[in-house]
């Protein structure tokens, strides 16, 4: 039988150390491991997109790129090197 | 007391490929709600369903039966209480996200997040409902009357029997 109580004391501590950065980097490690498993690791040109492209910066690293018109979600490792067409 | 064993048989869909499996593949897709998982069907009909619509690649689908112990499984379609701590988790997660970090995830984001932080793991899989477009589930006039329902399965020693169950083609 599963513990509710105690799971969610273990959330609830685990969530209150969490900070901003901590959250980011969990967030941006994730996403480029989940691009990394659907579409391996490669360079993509993306230079003639760059005007569609919406760049959310975070600590100077681009945590991801998002298409403004839905065609591309885009996410970038530190030299922006990869994208995949949205689902 | 000793702990009652819920089992229940449930199934698995795949494009038909040509070697027979011998235990379901983890889904690793970035719409898959709970997380990375091996996501069984609990309605024959929405296996086939899937197979019809979602695995076409080589114009034959399989699906697979097994038998999946419940006992340590996370139900939010029938279990009020766990209904209720999903819920409450879910969204205290999403916000930290959203207040702390200015950042929306998804709900797969989130659930690997709390597996990836060992809470998930504390249990074997979540039984979970979503929509379905399986005109099935609109038998009665506007009205989706009929749940559609799976479990992702985090802990694969839950699985036994799984066996090939029907094989159907693509049309």
């Amino acid at each position: 039988m599963i513990d509710l109580a105690k799971l969610e004391r273990e959330i609830d501590q685990l969530l209150e150390v969490e900070t901003a950065d901590s959250l980011l980097s969990w967030l941006y490690e994730k996403r480029i491991s989940d691009l990394k498993k659907r579409v391996g690791q490669g360079v993509f040109d993306i230079s003639g997109l760059n005007e569609v492209y919406e760049h959310i910066k975070i600590s100077s690293k681009v945590l991801m790129v998002e298409s403004t018109s839905s065609q591309f979600i885009t996410f970038c490792d530190e030299d922006c090197s990869l994208f995949i067409p949205a689902a | 007391m000793e702990e009652m064993t819920i089992t229940k048989v449930m199934y698995h869909t795949q494009e038909k490929k040509i070697v027979q499996l011998i235990e379901p593949i983890l889904c690793v897709r970035d719409d898959a709600w709970l997380g990375e998982a091996y996501y069984l069907w609990q309605d024959e009909n929405d296996a086939v369903y899937w197979g019809l619509k979602s695995k076409r690649k080589t114009g034959y689908f399989e699906i697979y039966n097994c038998t999946v112990d419940l006992t340590d499984v996370l139900d939010t379609v029938f279990n009020e209480e766990h209904y209720n701590f999903w819920v409450r988790q879910i969204e205290k997660a999403a916000k930290s996200f959203v207040v702390k970090a200015k950042v929306k995830p998804s709900l797969k984001e989130i659930n690997d997040y709390f597996f990836s932080k060992g809470i998930w793991s504390k249990f074997s899989g979540i039984l979970f409902q979503d929509i379905s477009n399986n005109p099935d589930h609109f038998f009665v006039k506007q009205f989706q009357y009929k749940k559609r329902i799976q479990l992702a399965v985090y802990n694969l020693h839950i699985i036994s029997n799984f066996t090939l169950h029907y094989e159907g083609k693509c049309v």
